[in-house]
């Protein structure tokens, strides 16, 4: 939780010094992540939607450079590998990275990459009652996309990112075995903003 | 076999309940003892397990005690005890297919008596027997054979069978078998009836003779080889009978051992030790289990004097292996004969000098266990479970299961209803550990069974 906290007010400090440049934008998206691992997807299946906000400004000393912060959510109910005990996962993952953009005549393209946090909280129905894990988790998120731009400020962003981290838990829950999960997977979705400039 | 030796004389005449049926119980263990009349006999359990019928053999000639014990086993008690003029040292019951007529064997006389078991009262006597001892019924009910032990003061001479038209409640053969028939059993298919032989009792000496029911013909030492047999019972699948040797009706010299007779080779084909003099003997419905009584009454003084009841036992022999198996379940003095409930519940052994019956709650089913390792595995952790499953068979299924982690059956993991599927989960599990548990079945009268024992070995 300290990494946590140390990271939120480095983000706070990082968005408040871009918000004087030129040119940030605010947009709001809807993906699919797509995990790889075979766990997930045995458990919660091979697709869950992810939706959140994300912001990206630019950095006042680079033309193409731009920071970007997002912060999403996800959850996606299942059934556990053995006896199919009804589970549910909930995904906080943030993000914090670069973008370079390359301009073209529709409006740009993107890459980026960045530190990614993500909180995982488990929800199964055991035959004890519920049981809840809660653990963060931290990784990296690779990015690519396109702005295309609809009107003078409004723009819509078509993005791929892949997401790869690593969550343990050590004694979640007495009794259990804990084990790593990857929670690695690609994220395929759009988003529509508003640009600032 | 009504004992020859008039110089017995232990117990008093007692009918008081001593104990009712309300219990959890281990098998094999003596649930509840019953006074009867004098020196009790043959016993017989009615089809729908409710009423056991006991001969009261009066060995000691008490006036007016000749009777019949009707018991109810609900709540183990005496009902009612039936006397009748016709009573002459009544010696074994035998109960209809239908459940609606007893008929008692007059082992001092001439007679069979026939009750009503829907009044308890005397409906009739069948006249003509010398002595009679035992009696099967054919099974289409239409005839009966029983055995001629000898009577009033001519004990041990018969040598007939008599066959009996239950139609017309007359004997309609009399049928030459071997010396001093003491007992007789018939083959579940009716095809054939064995008739031991007591002949003089020493050891080698006892026969058995065969009647061919279609024609009534008899060989009549088919077998040889027995001493002093006492009682006789055909398994359930008709391969097998099994003769008790309980030695000298004058208790010297006694016998110790079961025979076992090939009823397809008709030959011996092996010898069970058991206790001391075993007489009464009752095979259970499912075929598996034997249960012997071991009269344990010698004489204790020199000179053949001082004759004392020792420690009635019942022994247990497995069928499959015909050995006698663990435990011995004592009783009380000089036990007799064995009756086992159609149900397969429980076993009434009739104790000859202490004037009781005893209840034997008896396993009346089987468990098979198995058990394997699994996982449950969610996102964030592994869930190790110890998967047990089963299956249980026999006549009176458990109705609840209990699991335990340990052998002294104090660390109870769960319980499992036999109305829901026959699977126990324990979560939680360690690895790498062999995880051994016991799982115990209770049926409706409250038997218990003996602990399973299911290691968990391998992955599921």
């Amino acid at each position: 939780m300290i990494k946590v906290s140390r990271a939120l007010v480095a983000l706070t400090i990082f968005i408040s010094a871009s918000l004087i440049c030129r040119d940030v934008l605010l947009e709001f998206k809807g993906a699919a992540f797509l995990p790889t691992n075979d766990c997930v997807k045995d458990i919660y299946g091979d697709a869950s939607a992810l939706y959140g906000p994300e912001i990206t400004f630019q950095l006042c000393s680079e033309r193409n450079w731009y920071g970007f912060a997002s912060a999403d959510f996800l959850s996606k109910k299942g059934h556990s590998i053995g006896l199919c005990t009804p589970t549910e996962m909930k995904i906080v993952p943030l993000g914090f990275g670069l973008k370079y953009f390359v301009p073209f005549c529709y409006g740009d393209f993107y890459v980026g990459l960045g530190f990614q946090p993500l909180h995982l909280k488990t929800i199964n129905c055991v035959t004890t009652g519920t049981q809840t894990t809660s653990k963060w988790g931290f990784g990296g998120i690779a990015k690519i996309g396109a702005y295309f731009d609809v009107s003078c400020h409004f723009f819509i962003d078509l993005f791929v990112d892949y997401s790869f981290v690593s969550v343990g838990c050590n004694q979640c829950t007495a009794g259990t075995i804990p084990v790593k999960v990857n929670m690695n997977g690609a994220v395929v979705g759009a988003g529509i903003g508003y640009r600032f400039d | 076999m009504p004992l020859q030796s008039k110089t017995l004389y232990y117990g008093t005449i007692a009918c008081s309940l001593i104990s009712t049926a309300l219990y959890t119980a281990a098998p094999n263990t003596v649930v509840a003892t019953i006074n009867v009349g004098v020196t009790p006999a043959g016993i017989a359990v009615t089809p729908n397990n409710q009423f056991a019928y006991v001969a009261n053999n009066n060995n000691y000639s008490i006036t007016g005690q000749d009777s019949v014990s009707v018991l109810n086993l609900a709540n183990n008690t005496l009902a009612t005890t039936i006397f009748d003029p016709s009573f002459d040292e009544p010696y074994t019951v035998t109960i209809n297919a239908a459940g609606t007529k007893a008929y008692v064997t007059n082992s001092n006389g001439t007679t069979i008596t026939i009750i009503n078991l829907v009044t308890n009262t005397v409906l009739q006597t069948i006249p003509g027997f010398n002595g009679p001892s035992g009696m099967v019924i054919t099974p289409d009910g239409n005839f009966a054979y029983v055995n001629n032990y000898g009577a009033d003061g001519a004990s041990g001479t018969g040598d007939t069978v008599s066959v009996v038209n239950l139609n017309t409640n007359a004997i309609v053969n009399t049928l030459t078998v071997g010396l001093a028939p003491a007992s007789l059993a018939i083959t579940p298919d009716g095809a054939f009836v064995y008739v031991i032989n007591y002949q003089n009792g020493n050891p080698g000496t006892g026969t058995i003779s065969i009647i061919q029911t279609s024609n009534n013909t008899v060989t009549v030492d088919a077998i040889n080889g027995f001493s002093g047999p006492f009682a006789i019972a055909i398994t359930p699948n008709g391969q097998y009978a099994y003769v008790t040797n309980f030695g000298s009706n004058n208790f010297a010299p006694f016998g110790t051992t079961v025979s076992v007779v090939s009823l397809a080779t008709n030959q011996i084909v092996a010898t069970i030790n058991l206790d001391i003099q075993p007489s009464g003997i009752a095979i259970t419905p499912d075929g598996r289990l034997a249960y012997a009584t071991n009269y344990n009454t010698l004489y204790a003084g020199p000179g053949f004097t001082n004759l004392t009841a020792g420690q009635g036992t019942v022994n247990i022999i497995d069928i499959a292996t015909n050995t006698a198996i663990p435990p011995i379940i004592a009783v009380d003095q000089s036990p007799d004969a064995v009756a086992i409930s159609p149900n397969g519940e429980f076993a009434y052994v009739t104790n000859y000098t202490s004037n009781t019956v005893n209840v034997i709650a008896l396993q009346s089913f089987q468990i098979a266990a198995q058990g394997c390792q699994m996982q449950d595995r969610f996102l964030t952790y592994i869930d190790l479970i110890n998967k047990l499953t089963w299956t249980a068979s026999g006549t009176s299924l458990p109705v609840s299961y209990a699991i335990y982690r340990d052998a002294g059956l104090t660390d109870l993991a769960g319980t499992v209803l036999a109305t829901e599927p026959l699977v126990f989960l324990d979560h939680n599990r360690v690895p790498n550990i062999n995880y051994t548990y016991y799982i115990v079945g209770t049926n409706a009268v409250g038997t218990t069974s003996t602990p399973v024992a299911v290691t968990v070995t391998q992955n599921c």
